[in-house]
């Protein structure tokens, strides 16, 4: 035996197993290929029913492929892939399972019948996506790094698909409320009122109603940007003082007792805080001054005061209890963040803490609190779950004392009206999607802002 | 120097400015328990049995005449969190990891912004999109569109509206993903990175070094994600009293039947306190009862689950250590 053997043995070797990796990178590709195409039509089928005839061909394929996988991994790289075999034969049993069903199914009562494409297509997600991962990890050579990339077909599966709801959303919203847009829609505002006229006949006065119905979104947008208004002006300065509070003065069971309420004011559901408005507006005697406040007046086109059902203030007050914490976490935030040094040299030369607090932490702290109002705002813009059993229609005008309206309250107004029902959904049907996008622009332009916000805060601290 | 005020100083201003959620808090449920005492007085047990129904409540009524069982509701807000919590859990873990540990730069910077934008999104939006989902996925899919008369089944088995249980269930997990991944996200990055760092260097790959150093160090941050993603499916009102209705009448016959429309807690609240909502009558004294009696169930729901949340934080933080 030489060296020159054994290099040319050596050399055999290699190429063998060159020849053996690029054979199953070929038929791993194949594999990821066809699943790729599978976990497409998969999605696709669980949207559309007709697309169910190309599950059996694709998964058959799938089938062959992949057996053809595992004897190839079987013989040329000594390992027994159980995982493939499974999905194989998984895939072999809802092609056989897909053939034998009928196209519709009922069964035990439930409220409906099933299409067979549901299932086919629930089938086609369960073999394609464990498929796309096994071949990627045949593909790229079967080491601890393929491990990882093997991942990668699932996550992006998970990731697309969650996503693409919101895109359907966003894109459905748009294409329906784009024929309902124009420059009225937005300048006129909603009403249905009666304007009593005096005719003069025979020397006697009579009155007739005139109609003066009228659609628009006006007064919605309007009392949607006071709500929010309203709602920063009550939560700013009770979400900064509780949270400079808990960060600076409270001890540390105060400061659990005032953490523990904010939180749970979040987490519990909003409509308690709803029955508890309604109960208070409940509680307030007819004609006094207060039940005027609190239920919101305005004046009609005939002069008459019209009492509503809560006015802006109230239902700013019960919004802003939803706020505060968020204000007040961010502050804590922002205080937290200043550096220690900053502040004990501002104490070393013999400032007052309250000086301190002023002109040291809580311009330090402003772009948070900023962040944490803007957040709000948004808040506030699509609370409906504060103001859908208060709110109506808000056709007297928009003002603190005013009826409430916002547009999200427009939207379930036209399904579920309590005020004035039929005459809403009719005059403003066609509105909801305008009225919708609407709203999304407003709520998403302040998540947006807030969001950039926070960005220039993260490259401050990187600064600093 | 200035003396400084005893009472009117800075400090006692924020003292009071701070107290006020808290008070809020309590008064708010002063307020539901005082306002469930009828309910309980009149109904006691019958609140936990038999149907509902909502009709106008006669000047005279009687334990018998009222029938507010709140069982169908409280299965229908079991069903609905289960639901969005199984659609939703897997989603948004999916998402959370993808975007720490298995993509940099723009995608996952991309993915992050899209979803702080898209947590942004208020619920109405979800529920008023809710019907074209149902049209355009589930009437085809479990209505049998396009089957001969003969072929279908009785009328009451077919949905009758654009609405079922599963509907809600699936807006709320479109809720929900955007306030969930992120709270993971940042649960998984705050792992200290010389705990990974150490096991890259042992030679792991990123998904051993996920699931053997990450998820054990990141469970508590994990587990609260999850359970206040659970608080805010539990307590949305909007999406379910939109997409599933007002009131549960009774349980649904199998009982996993998403199909149905059964109505969880939240929306009962809704239909009960005002009553008025189209299609339906004025409610008496008992049923805005009820509807303090069920906000102080839930109240009571959210304080455990925030209470099992901080004792498992506690718990799973010492298993760490």
């Amino acid at each position: 035996m030489t060296d020159n053997t054994a290099i040319a043995y050596l050399g055999k070797e290699k190429k063998t197993v060159m020849h053996k990796t690029k054979s199953i990178q070929i038929i791993a590709g194949f594999v990821g290929a066809i699943s790729a195409i599978t976990m497409i039509m998969g999605g696709f089928t669980l949207a559309v029913n007709s697309i169910e005839v190309y599950a059996i061909p694709l998964l058959l394929t799938l089938f062959l492929s992949l057996t053809i996988l595992f004897f190839v991994v079987r013989y040329w790289h000594q390992k027994t892939s159980s995982a493939v075999f499974f999905f194989a034969f998984i895939s072999l049993a809802s092609v056989i399972t897909i053939m034998f069903l009928p196209q519709y199914m009922q069964w035990s009562n439930i409220n409906g019948i099933i299409h067979r494409s549901l299932i086919s297509g629930v089938l086609e997600l369960v073999v394609a996506v464990p498929a796309a991962c096994y071949s990627t990890y045949y593909f790229f050579g079967a080491t601890p790094r393929a491990d990882d990339i093997s991942r990668y077909p699932i996550l992006i599966f998970c990731t697309v698909f969650a996503l693409s709801a919101y895109a359907f959303i966003i894109y459905q919203i748009i294409f329906k409320a784009a024929p309902y847009l124009n420059w009225s829609v937005f300048t006129s505002p909603f009403s249905s009122q009666y304007r009593i006229v005096e005719l003069w006949q025979n020397g006697w006065p009579t009155f007739s109603t005139q109609d003066l119905r009228q659609a628009g979104l006006l007064n919605h947008i309007l009392g949607t940007l006071l709500l929010m208004g309203l709602t920063s002006l009550i939560a700013l300065p009770i979400g900064v003082s509780v949270g400079i509070f808990v960060h600076e003065y409270a001890g540390p069971k105060l400061a659990w007792i005032i953490n523990f309420s904010t939180t749970a004011l979040r987490s519990i559901s909003g409509v308690i805080l709803a029955v508890t408005a309604l109960s208070i507006l409940g509680m307030s005697r007819a004609g006094t001054l207060f039940y005027k406040i609190i239920h919101g007046f305005g004046y009609d086109v005939n002069g008459s005061m019209q009492v509503g059902r809560s006015s802006y203030l109230f239902a700013s007050v019960f919004i802003s209890l939803l706020v505060i914490p968020l204000i007040a976490r961010a502050t804590q935030e922002g205080l937290g963040s200043l550096s220690k040094e900053i502040r004990e040299g501002s104490t070393a030369l013999g400032v007052s803490r309250e000086h301190t607090l002023f002109h040291i932490q809580l311009p330090w702290s402003f772009p948070n609190i900023l962040t944490g109002l803007v957040l709000g705002c948004a808040e506030a813009a699509g609370s409906l779950t504060i103001i859908f059993l208060i709110a109506g229609t808000g056709q007297f005008g928009v003002g603190p004392l005013n009826e409430t309206t916002s547009l999200a309250y427009l939207i379930f107004d036209c399904r579920y009206g309590k005020s004035m029902g039929d005459q809403v959904q009719s005059l403003m049907g066609s509105y909801q999607y305008a009225a919708a996008l609407v709203l999304l622009i407003i709520t998403i332009g302040l998540t947006a802002t807030a969001l950039i916000l926070k960005n220039k805060l993260a490259k401050r601290y990187k600064g600093a | 120097m200035k003396k400084r005020n005893p009472i009117f100083n800075v400090k006692n201003l924020f003292f009071i400015l701070a107290m006020i959620p808290v008070v809020a808090l309590v008064l708010i449920t002063i307020n539901l328990i005082i306002g469930s005492i009828p309910a309980v007085k009149t109904l006691g047990p019958r609140l936990f049995s038999g149907t509902f129904i909502l009709n106008t409540e006669p000047a005279t009524s009687t334990a018998r005449d009222l029938n507010y069982g709140i069982v169908p509701a409280l299965w229908g807000t079991f069903m609905v969190v289960l639901l969005s919590m199984l659609i939703a859990t897997p989603a948004s873990m999916a998402i959370a990891i993808f975007c720490n540990d298995f993509s940099k730069g723009f995608v996952s910077s991309a993915i992050r912004s899209v979803l702080g934008v898209l947590s942004g999104i208020p619920p109405i939006i979800y529920a008023f999109m809710g019907s074209i989902f149902f049209l355009t996925f589930f009437w085809a899919k479990f209505a049998g569109k396009g089957l001969p008369l003969e072929m279908l089944p009785p009328p009451n088995q077919l949905p009758s509206d654009a609405s079922c249980t599963l509907l809600g269930g699936l807006m709320l997990a479109l809720l929900i993903i955007p306030f969930m991944s992120p709270l993971l996200d940042d649960a998984m990055q705050n792992v200290p990175s010389s705990l990974k760092e150490a096991s890259f260097s042992l030679g792991a790959n990123r998904w051993h070094t996920l699931t053997s150093v990450t998820f054990p160090y990141a469970l508590p941050g994990i587990a609260h994600a999850l359970i206040l993603g659970m608080l805010t499916a539990l307590g949305e009102t909007i999406i379910v009293a939109y997409t599933i209705g007002f009131v549960a009448g009774k349980l649904p016959v199998p009982l996993f039947d998403v199909l149905k429309r059964v109505a969880p807690l939240t929306s009962t609240i809704a239909g009960l306190s005002t009553g008025g909502f189209s299609g339906m009558q004025l409610i008496g004294p008992i049923g805005h009862s009820v509807a303090s009696f069920i906000g102080l169930l839930l109240l009571v729901i959210a304080f455990a689950i925030l209470g099992l949340s901080g004792y498992l934080q506690k718990r799973l933080k010492r298993n760490i250590r």
